[in-house]
């Protein structure tokens, strides 16, 4: 049995679960709109055991080969808009969170990602630690709470952007002279400063040992607000040097990561830097741009851990 | 010199700086991170500069560093404004998490990717944990239901172990000194209590807390020991 957590209409989800519902593939949706009806009895010692229900289904946990794992934060779910943070339902809502989190985390399916392995994108910096650690250019990255230190950054490179270093979703944003009047702002939060590096977006999706990359063109320094900006995006596929497809498996494996978006940016030069890696990559906003199959590998993905 | 990180309201840590004075020891709070003066690039750690106490410092006198602090929460940084403390408390623990991952010297405890302090698991994982060293272990349960959580995974212990490096505190026996350096191992976490219940002739572990009661004798001074006298890490860079 393959349980699928998440949010049925979130689009990675919705196209491994066709996938597999296309491939016959027994099938068990934690579907978070129908937390009213969710349960979960978990027990752990020399073995993981217990039992997880969705309304009038339910599936021993033992029987359970593979886990897809997409949830949304609980608390943003339509089901618990309106309910006060004190209810029994918002405390229903995390602690099933909880208990299905604990699950991924001691289980022995194969789960696409654990919670503890995805965690390693909640410190960029550290991540980009690990990224160097596995053998790939990372660009010159510098976190400081100095004005005047950021500003010699700056001095040394032909152009910087700055990003958050947490987890939390922002708009990578090239420093102009706008900024540079403002740098005093960060004396009170330590700021991540990243030298700029030219040249073309690549987006790799690690299934397993298989390799999806795509070469994304656009203008916008971070393509995934172009719109916004009014630029344009042009995405299509490319096939990665075996070298460098052995890296990405590598880098993926490292971070216990079976399934992963990597981003890379190729410079002139043909060096290639890693930025990011994403361990709950929104694959089908290249899988439609490219045709590339990648939730039918996932989907293969979580089958083989079906079948092992 | 030594540094605890800690909320400037601990006054524990503050005590525990106090006592480590003649080791050179500093308390380095969430305002810290408010103060210009850190520099960190991550192709060399080992030149950062960190502030402590208000006092810029270059991180290659650190010398050890004890962690008290599980995140750093909103609610410490009352000096920045309201709208933006959620942000600025989760950009400066993913900070701290870098930081303190690259850093050489002795760190209690290193931190994971959940966790400035530990690898942030929950109980499920210790125990999974401990099966995996051969530690015997009660079973821990939770059913969550609409109309009820349970969580059976708080056992009245019959004993309680805290390893600090590899001194163990709270028990003299044998075998429950032996899974507690073992867990602590494996789970490459210098600093822990370790609870265990009776079971048939033995014991059996039911909880593991990485945030430890270090009040009783000679807990402070075996973390100061720990820190002075542990050797260097190979960090992930």
């Amino acid at each position: 049995m393959i349980v699928l957590w998440g949010v049925l209409g979130d689009g990675p989800l919705q196209a491994v679960y066709s996938a597999l519902r296309a491939r016959g593939s027994p099938i068990f949706l934690l579907d978070q709109h129908e937390i009213r009806r969710a349960a979960m009895d978990l027990w752990v010692d020399t073995q993981v055991g217990g039992t997880l229900r969705s309304g009038s289904e339910a599936v021993a946990l033992d029987a359970v080969t593979a886990i897809y794992v997409r949830p949304y934060d609980a608390r943003r779910i339509p089901a618990l808009q309106g309910f006060r943070a004190d209810t029994p339902l918002w405390r229903h809502a995390l602690a099933l969170d909880d208990a299905m989190q604990a699950w991924c985390d001691v289980t022995p399916a194969l789960v696409v990602n654990r919670l503890s392995a995805m965690g390693s994108n909640s410190s960029k910096a550290h991540q980009a630690a690990l990224i160097r650690s596995a053998g790939f250019d990372i660009p010159d990255t510098l976190i400081t709470t100095s004005p005047g230190v950021a500003l010699e950054f700056c001095d040394q490179h032909e152009s910087v952007i700055y990003k958050s270093i947490s987890g939390v979703r922002s708009i990578v944003s090239r420093l102009g002279p706008q900024h540079r009047v403002r740098l005093d702002d960060i004396g009170n939060c330590p700021t991540q400063f990243q030298q700029y590096i030219g040249g073309t977006d690549c987006r790799v999706h690690v299934v397993g040992n298989e390799i999806f990359a795509c070469d994304i063109i656009s203008m916008a320094d971070d393509y995934r607000y172009a719109s916004r900006r009014g630029l344009d995006v042009t995405i299509r596929s490319c096939v990665l040097e075996p070298e460098l497809a052995r890296r990405c498996t590598g880098l993926a494996s490292a971070l216990d990561l079976a399934v992963a978006g990597i981003d890379l940016r190729r410079s002139p030069d043909g060096r290639y830097y890693c930025f990011e890696v994403n361990p709950s990559p929104g694959f089908t906003f290249y899988q439609e741009a490219t045709g590339q199959k990648i939730a039918e590998a996932i989907a293969r993905l979580l089958r083989e851990g079906c079948a092992s | 010199m030594l540094v605890i990180l800690a909320s400037r309201h601990d006054q524990f840590a503050a005590a525990a700086v106090g006592a480590w004075a003649p080791a050179d020891a500093a308390l380095c709070t969430p305002e810290d991170l408010s103060v210009a003066g850190w520099q960190y690039r991550i192709a060399a750690p080992q030149d950062a500069i960190v502030v402590t106490g208000g006092i810029v410092t270059p991180a290659a006198a650190i010398t050890g560093v004890w962690t008290r602090l599980p995140v750093v929460a909103p609610e410490e940084l009352t000096h920045i404004e309201f709208a933006d403390r959620a942000y600025v408390a989760a950009e400066m623990t993913a900070f701290l998490i870098a930081f303190l991952a690259a850093l050489r010297c002795p760190v209690l405890n290193r931190p994971g990717f959940a966790s400035l302090s530990g690898p942030g698991w929950r109980q499920e994982q210790w125990i999974r944990a401990a099966v995996r060293v051969g530690v015997p272990v009660r079973s821990v349960r939770r059913i969550v239901r609409p109309d009820v959580f349970l969580d059976r995974s708080r056992d009245t212990p019959d004993a309680e172990l805290t390893i600090i490096g590899r001194r163990v505190f709270g028990s003299t026996d044998v075998n429950l000194t032996r899974w507690a350096r073992a867990i602590s191992a494996a789970s490459n976490t210098q600093l822990l209590s370790l609870r265990f219940a009776r079971q048939g002739d033995g014991y059996a572990l039911v909880g593991v807390n990485p945030w430890p009661d270090v009040s009783f004798a000679g807990g402070v001074d075996a973390i100061r020991d720990y820190l002075l006298t542990a050797p260097d890490t190979v960090a992930a860079q």
